[in-house]
């Protein structure tokens, strides 16, 4: 290192020089052949140092491609033609000078990097390139750690960076909740698996609570590794003295041999014509028939209108119509869905309370909460329904608690994560403004409640829901629309874009946005006995079931009187 | 001339050949003490002192006295060898000459690629440097710009067999030929035929 030499930084293996590029679309960076380096070496999503001048710049390698300095190559190349007895090693000398590789690099963070100061500044945002033929290196250990400066509790380790073997990328625990989080991927990608090692990170961090609504029975006990045919702990093996699951369907956790901490009855009371409209195309209605909700309700008053409604039958059903002016057809449609409710044993029409209000009570003792849904998962109606109604009642409570903070009476709420699955049922353009699930998207951390959203179908996800998300770990997408929707609003989308088409079907994943200071493509690490161990270092260190965040001397004694008898 | 007379060891490795008859910065005409017994094409030359070193790039053979062209002599003979000994005063009256590229000089201990500061005097003796001397003078590529500049084939060709030379004299032959073929590669990256003609000829 002469030309750039005065940094006393240990640089990785070098890989070639910057000729050309802009800020905006990248660098271009010939590879050296001369180290040894083949561009067979250098997959996009990798992660670059660059030693510029003044600045040391961390970069991404977001495409690669072949070039030739003499087009004769081209159209000769040396293996092709019978001319020469010495094809071999003309192809030798030509491969990595006249014909060579070249990286795009798009540079993300950039360093001070001054010799007179033996501690340079942290990285920031580039809002430069480096100078021509600045030498351009792998990236060590001590690089990601200089850009994800992510230590100690509120830190776990995510994966390795795309690359670099034995290398580990943190994660900012308390970041990643301040902003919407997406997880995308097609289906067997991975992103469950990334999704529930996400949330057990931030149950072990401590500063937030969740809600789980786990569609699939994946996240509360015990989760299923499809690919190597065994179970793998959920968050209540991991943390059993801060998780709390409840089931809408206590039958199939029996079966399941599963002990929830609680099952959730809804009233018949508690449903509104509008969660009746959020649902009219899973439940397959015309707006007209949706829309007949509201009749209903001022007919039978609030509260009252959908257990009178069901209870009507026949003939019945005709003369209410007439007299709400409604189309017959429409609400006899109506009628025929709702009426099937009736196999919904989590829906109570005698229950008087609020189905949320026991949740409520755990997320504000800072106990995650999981909501299997046992075999209602499968009933995309049942999932929207339950979702939207316990989300709506929890977010009340939270607006109510923080207007209550902010007027001085009391704390602010917990900020709390709300975990949804297949989120393009009930966040499509049509309905996103309807949902409490767009809602909360909107308002940001307003009312200290944020999404992870956990979806394989990005594209069908209202766009404005999109852009609101702060930080995006994005597996493996198939279709064309979804990976341009992964990518909305964000920064460099079309920089990413290569990378992010090339993830491979597994074990890969684009992390960018809020959390992480920029985009890099990290392999997550196995979900295994290793993972479970950091999982309950805090744990152990701290008296038995302590948790993390500070509780009152009351909070204890509850929380303790429910460890010993878990309320119904 | 077969490729294997080609790859012969230099038999005169060494040894005095000949006297500078004509000097230029960037060229050296030179006389062979022995009529047909020449440098070979591409041996490196070491030429006076301080020395300047020099690339055979041609070889002719003729009469001294450009006025008395030669005429055919052995029409009745049966080997050429026959002509020489029924004319023995041939090897008087015919010269071998060859003609050099300046592609260094020394400073003391030092080898620098480049023109000297002035040519050779005339009649400086003309040594055949040996693979110590090739190696030492190869060592770094500078010297291919020298031999690049002329830019025909018959200079081209002189080259592939001068890096020939030194690949064989190199502890490393093959790495020899990849660093100098890489360094040609480089310099002459606008003529992708003309950079392949001369791969192809100094790896045969």
């Amino acid at each position: 290192m002469t030309l750039h030499g005065n940094s006393g930084k240990v640089n990785g293996r070098r890989i070639g020089a910057v000729v050309g590029g802009q800020l905006s679309r990248g660098l271009q960076v010939r590879v050296d052949r001369a180290g040894g380096t083949s561009i067979e070496d250098l997959a996009v999503g990798s992660f670059v140092t660059i030693q510029g001048r003044k600045q040391r710049f961390f970069g991404v390698i977001t495409d690669v491609e072949l070039r030739v300095a003499d087009d004769s190559l081209r159209h000769f190349p040396p293996s092709g033609s019978a001319d020469f007895t010495n094809d071999d090693f003309i192809a030798e000398v030509v491969g990595g000078t006249t014909a060579y590789g070249l990286l795009s690099v798009m540079p993300a963070m950039a360093a001070p990097d001054d010799a007179t100061s033996p501690e340079s500044a942290s990285p920031e945002s580039a809002t430069t390139i480096p100078e021509h033929f600045a030498p351009v290196f792998t990236a060590s250990q001590a690089d990601i750690d200089a850009v994800f400066k992510a230590a100690g509790d509120g830190a776990m380790s995510l994966g390795e960076p795309q690359g670099m073997d034995g290398a580990s990328v943190r994660l900012d625990l308390s970041a990643l909740p301040a902003r919407s989080v997406g997880v995308f991927g097609a289906s067997g990608s991975g992103k469950t698996f990334l999704a529930r090692m996400l949330l057990a990170g931030m149950v072990k961090q401590g500063e937030v609570v969740s809600l789980v609504f786990d569609m699939q029975n994946e996240y509360g006990w015990q989760g299923q590794d499809n690919d190597r045919g065994r179970q793998v702990k959920g968050l209540k093996q991991l943390f059993p003295s801060r998780v709390v699951t409840f089931t809408l369907d206590e039958a199939s956790s029996r079966r399941r041999g599963i002990t929830p901490d609680g099952a959730v009855r809804i009233g018949y009371r508690e449903i509104q014509p509008a969660d009746i409209e959020l649902l009219r195309e899973s439940l397959n209605l015309t707006p007209v028939a949706a829309a007949a909700a509201y009749n209903l309700e001022r007919h039978f008053g609030s509260g009252n209108w959908l257990a009178e409604f069901v209870a009507k039958s026949g003939p019945e059903i005709t003369e209410l119509a007439e007299s709400i002016g409604v189309n017959a057809s429409a609400l006899g449609a109506l009628h025929r869905r709702l009426a099937a409710w009736e196999r919904f044993e989590f829906l109570d029409p005698a229950a008087h309370g609020n189905a949320a209000a026991d949740i409520v009570q755990h997320l504000q003792r800072g106990n995650h909460v999981v909501l299997e849904f046992g075999q209602y998962g499968r009933n995309e109606a049942a999932y929207v329904l339950v979702s939207n109604l316990l989300t709506r009642r929890i977010h009340d409570e939270w607006v109510r608690r923080k207007e209550l903070a902010d007027g001085g009476q009391g704390d602010d709420p917990r900020p709390l994560v709300i975990f949804i699955e297949e989120a393009h049922k009930f966040l499509t353009p049509e309905v996103a403004s309807q949902t409490i699930f767009g809602t909360i998207a909107r308002e940001l951390r307003k009312y200290n409640v944020t999404l992870m959203i956990v979806d394989q179908r990005p594209s069908g996800i209202d766009s404005e829901v999109m852009s609101q998300l702060g930080t995006r770990l994005t597996c493996r997408l198939n279709d064309d629309r979804d990976l341009s929707a992964a990518l909305m609003g964000a920064r460099d989308a079309g920089q990413l874009r290569e990378v992010l088409a090339r993830l491979g079907s597994k074990q890969q994943a684009l992390v960018f946005g809020h959390a992480v200071p920029m985009p890099l493509v990290v392999r997550p690490r196995d979900y295994d006995e290793s993972f479970y161990q950091e999982m309950s270092l805090g744990t152990t260190g701290a008296p038995a079931g302590t948790p993390a965040v500070a509780e009152t001397a009351e909070e204890r004694m509850q929380r303790e009187i429910d460890e010993l008898f878990p309320p119904e | 001339m077969a490729a294997g007379a080609r790859r012969m060891a230099n038999p005169i490795a060494g040894q005095r050949v000949g006297e500078v008859t004509a000097s230029h910065t960037e060229r050296v005409e030179g006389q062979c003490y022995e009529l047909h017994a020449p440098p070979p094409l591409g041996a490196l030359l070491r030429i006076g002192s301080p020395p300047v070193y020099a690339v055979v790039r041609q070889i002719w053979n003729a009469p001294i006295d450009p006025a008395r062209p030669l005429t055919p002599r052995g029409a009745d003979l049966e080997t050429v060898d026959e002509v020489y000994a029924n004319n023995p005063q041939l090897t008087s009256v015919l010269i071998t000459r060859f003609q050099a590229t300046v592609v260094g000089y020394a400073i003391g201990a030092a080898i620098r690629h480049g023109l000297p500061p002035a040519p050779p005097i005339l009649h400086s003796f003309v040594f055949v440097c040996d693979a110590g001397e090739i190696a030492a003078f190869t060592a770094h590529p500078g010297y291919l710009k020298l031999l690049t500049a002329e830019g025909n084939l018959t200079a081209d060709l002189a080259m592939s067999a001068f890096l020939r030379q030194a690949a064989d004299a190199a502890s490393d032959k093959r790495g020899f030929l990849l660093r100098a073929g890489r360094t040609l590669a480089t310099e002459l990256a606008d003529d992708g035929p003309r950079l392949r003609t001369i791969l192809g000829e100094m790896a045969l």
